[in-house]
């Protein structure tokens, strides 16, 4: 049985309730899931990349009936939503981490470089700074699981078709057919950016 | 630990899966894990993968095939595997009205302090 075929058969089996199917699920795709994943994101927390795949391999045992297999293949689905829900992870963290930055910046200002800088102006800058990662949320809770892995990647600087079509999952897609997909959602990425800024009174930064 | 092992240990803390009801009658039964692959009769390597596999199900009928599936997998005696499943299954109600017990008694003593004057 080749490899698609084998993952048709692995889904029939969870549909069925065959019990033994999961164990097969994860012996089979599991540790790629984990490879794949930690290779789009190498800056994430190892433990939060396989937590990540665990919750999908997880939720994908218990409701397997949310798979449609006439979309996309198995492994590519599984990493999709193991990314979306590292993506999530990571944005909660980075708002964490958010909440905690006034003290940060506060400390600045009295130590350097900012010690020179107006109130008011600081005052502005901090309220540019707020409607943006405003803006970044209000667009990033409106994207799709699937625009959203785009969004984040282009935010992290990372363009690349290759590995945009690899965080979706779309790596093992003819050429052709993934750079037409990513193109796709970078549009769309991009649109929902644009309207954002409108929406949120942030000015283009170069014209 | 390998990513497999990690995800089997998660099954240990999740009623969805089998790990879970191996977890209970292992504790019950104080046994380690070669104790534990020894009473199901198969080897220490394949508990991994056995505590990967989906709990039986409860009605008599789909029990009975969950079990037979799991035992013809894993090289398994039907009749002990489901021996197993079904003392941990007895072992989880106990522990469960035992808890509801517990708090029973712990909401009746409160009450009699309540109620008692000063």
């Amino acid at each position: 049985m080749d490899e698609p075929d084998a993952n048709i058969a692995l889904h029939a089996r969870l549909l069925a309730f065959d019990p033994t199917a999961f164990a097969d699920l994860c012996a089979t795709h599991l540790a790629t899931t984990i490879a794949r994943l930690g290779r789009r994101y190498p800056h994430a927390c190892p433990h939060l990349v396989e937590q990540s795949v665990h919750d999908a391999f997880l939720d994908h045992g218990k409701r397997p009936e949310r798979y449609d297999p006439t979309r996309s293949p198995l492994p590519a689905y599984l990493l999709l939503v193991a990314a979306r829900d590292l993506a999530n992870a990571l944005e909660q963290e980075a708002r964490h981490h958010r909440k905690r930055s006034p003290v940060v910046e506060l400390a600045s200002v009295a130590r350097n470089s900012l010690v020179d800088e107006r109130p008011l102006e600081l005052l502005v800058r901090r309220e540019d700074e707020a409607a943006q990662r405003a803006y970044l949320r209000a667009v990033r809770d409106a994207c799709t699981p699937a625009e959203r892995v785009v969004l984040d990647l282009l935010l992290s600087g990372e363009r690349a078709t290759a590995s945009c079509a690899a965080a979706l999952g779309l790596d093992d897609h003819p050429v052709a057919e993934q750079e037409r997909e990513v193109k796709r959602l970078k549009d769309r990425v991009m649109k929902r950016l644009l309207r954002g800024r409108a929406r949120h009174g942030i000015a283009r930064e170069h014209g | 630990m390998g990513s497999l092992e990690n995800m089997a240990e998660r099954t240990r803390r999740d009623p969805f899966f089998l790990g879970w009801l191996l977890d209970r009658y292992a504790a019950a039964e104080r046994l380690d894990d070669a104790a534990l692959a020894a009473a199901l009769g198969c080897p220490r390597e394949h508990l991994t993968r056995l505590r990967l596999c989906r709990a039986p199900r409860q009605g008599s009928a789909e029990f009975r095939a969950d079990v037979e599936r799991i035992a013809a997998v894993f090289a398994l005696t039907p009749a002990r595997l489901a021996g197993i499943v079904r003392r941990a299954t007895v072992l989880v109600r106990l522990e469960a009205a035992n808890a509801d017990d517990e708090s029973a008694s712990t909401l009746m003593a409160a009450r009699d302090r309540e109620e008692t004057p000063p």
